[in-house]
């Protein structure tokens, strides 16, 4: 066995530590290969052992997720927009407010819903498929801090509901069909209402229409794309979905080219 | 990934807390957690080098498995399936916020100590150099072959390629990894 293949054998092991008999043959008569060999099954070895910092949220995580997991929550208008203006925090700091602010989000968002599920005890658990997205958006507009930020915060969220509506339609099951309406209820949110108070609060100087420009192209595209997907999906349940993204992209561009053109 | 148990024990009573889990059992995946968090922070600490980040990104992924959960097979490999989550959670990150991979956080402080440990925490550092320089889809791919101990089918289906892309990512992390940590002997050519 040449050493390029001996090499090749090696790395592409599963198990580098486990070499079969030929490589050992080989390994048993070249120095060179033998160090290499050794090399490798040393720095694997190696590698679990790398200090990471601790996690130290996962208790907090876990004692939080018990009490309150995101079941059916109250319609998504009912989500206080809280918005915290605060200096720079240290890195530390603001990863544990992150994580408070969102679970108190959660917990805010779960009380009625809690209180529903305890009067249907037989009634499954049934997720909200936003919730995810809301934490989210809730964790990252901690962290943005100029209006232009949290808009495109919004938007960049947005886009993912979109994204995963787009997979889902793609991958046409019906038992996706309630997911994907949901999703597209709370994209219509995020595009609307959510957006509009951020670009309102855009300052009034020469980056503000390059800001709605950018924003406003990114919805066309939106409008563009999904008017397409839903066209050929019409007799099934992911029609509606898709419409009701593009139709609340399109009215969204629309009204960010307004503020743009005042 | 040592245990105390047989295998075939832990894998029964996975399945135990997954099936509880799909039925709404939060205490259950409270379990899961407890027994995968440590596990997937620290992968996607290697990939996001950033404690935070990485923090962020794990809550998500139990939450989305959680929200998701009905959805696994029970014949499935449950650690294989929610690094999948974790991984599209990480890809999402970095295409949504289009940054570029952040700056690693600093690891926590040497202390003063015998020469050995000393020695050691240099070589630790070295290859904690070595592998942040490898891209991220060969550190992904080699650390869950050589963290998790999957195969490199089941990477191929947490990171969504071919078997052979797989072991090919593998294949070139281990080579780099390699060439990066072996010093150059004089004469040597750069």
């Amino acid at each position: 066995m040449k050493c390029a293949t001996m090499e090749s054998r090696l790395f592409t092991a599963e198990r580098p530590d486990r070499v079969d008999a030929d490589v050992q043959r080989h390994l048993a008569e070249c120095s060179a290969c033998r160090a290499t060999h050794e090399r490798l099954v040393e720095i694997e070895r190696a590698i679990p052992q790398l200090a990471v910092p601790p996690s130290t949220l996962r208790a907090a995580f876990v004692a939080q997720f018990i009490q309150h997991t995101p079941a059916e929550l109250p319609a998504a208008e009912t989500v206080p927009v809280v918005r915290l203006m605060r200096p720079t925090p240290s890195v530390k700091e603001r990863g544990l407010r992150k994580l408070a602010f969102a679970f108190a989000l959660a917990a805010s968002l779960v009380g009625i819903a809690i209180g529903l599920w305890v009067l249907n005890p037989g009634k499954p658990v049934k997720v909200d498929h936003a919730s995810v997205y809301r934490i989210h958006l809730a964790s990252r507009q901690n962290s943005a801090l100029t209006p232009r930020d949290r808009a495109e915060t919004v938007l960049g969220v947005a886009d993912e509901v979109r994204d995963e509506v787009r997979k889902l339609a793609q991958a046409a099951k019906d038992a996706d069909g309630e997911k994907m309406a949901e999703l597209a209820k709370y994209y219509r949110q995020l595009v609307g209402e959510e957006l509009r108070q951020h670009v309102r609060d855009l300052p009034a100087d020469a980056n503000r229409k390059l800001v709605l420009s950018a924003l406003e192209e990114r919805l066309r595209q939106t409008e563009s794309e999904f008017t397409l997907l839903a066209a050929p999906k019409r007799a099934t349940k992911a029609a509606e979905p898709l419409q009701i993204i593009a139709l609340a992209a399109r009215e969204s561009s629309a009204e960010l080219h307004a503020l743009a053109t005042e | 990934m040592a245990t105390s148990q047989p295998i075939d024990d832990v894998r029964t009573e996975e399945h135990a807390l997954i099936r509880r889990a799909q039925q709404g059992d939060r205490a259950a995946f409270a379990g899961l957690v407890e027994q995968y968090w440590d596990r997937l922070y620290r992968w996607l600490y290697h990939l996001a080098r950033n404690q935070h980040t990485a923090e962020d990104l794990t809550q998500e992924t139990f939450l989305k498995a959680f929200a998701n959960l009905t959805r696994f097979r029970a014949e499935s490999n449950f650690a294989g399936w929610l690094f999948r989550i974790g991984h599209n959670n990480f890809a999402n990150h970095y295409r949504g916020s289009r940054t570029r991979e952040p700056l690693p956080d600093d690891l926590p402080s040497p202390h003063e100590g015998p020469v050995e440990e000393v020695l050691l925490r240099e070589t630790q550092q070295g290859l904690a150099d070595a592998l942040v320089k490898l891209p991220a889809d060969f550190r992904a791919a080699l650390l869950l072959r050589v963290e998790e101990g999957l195969s490199f089918r089941e990477i191929a289906k947490v990171l969504n390629l071919t078997e052979e892309t797989a072991r090919w990512r593998v294949f070139k992390a281990r080579q780099k990894l390699l060439a990066l940590l072996t010093p150059r002997r004089e004469g040597d050519q750069s």
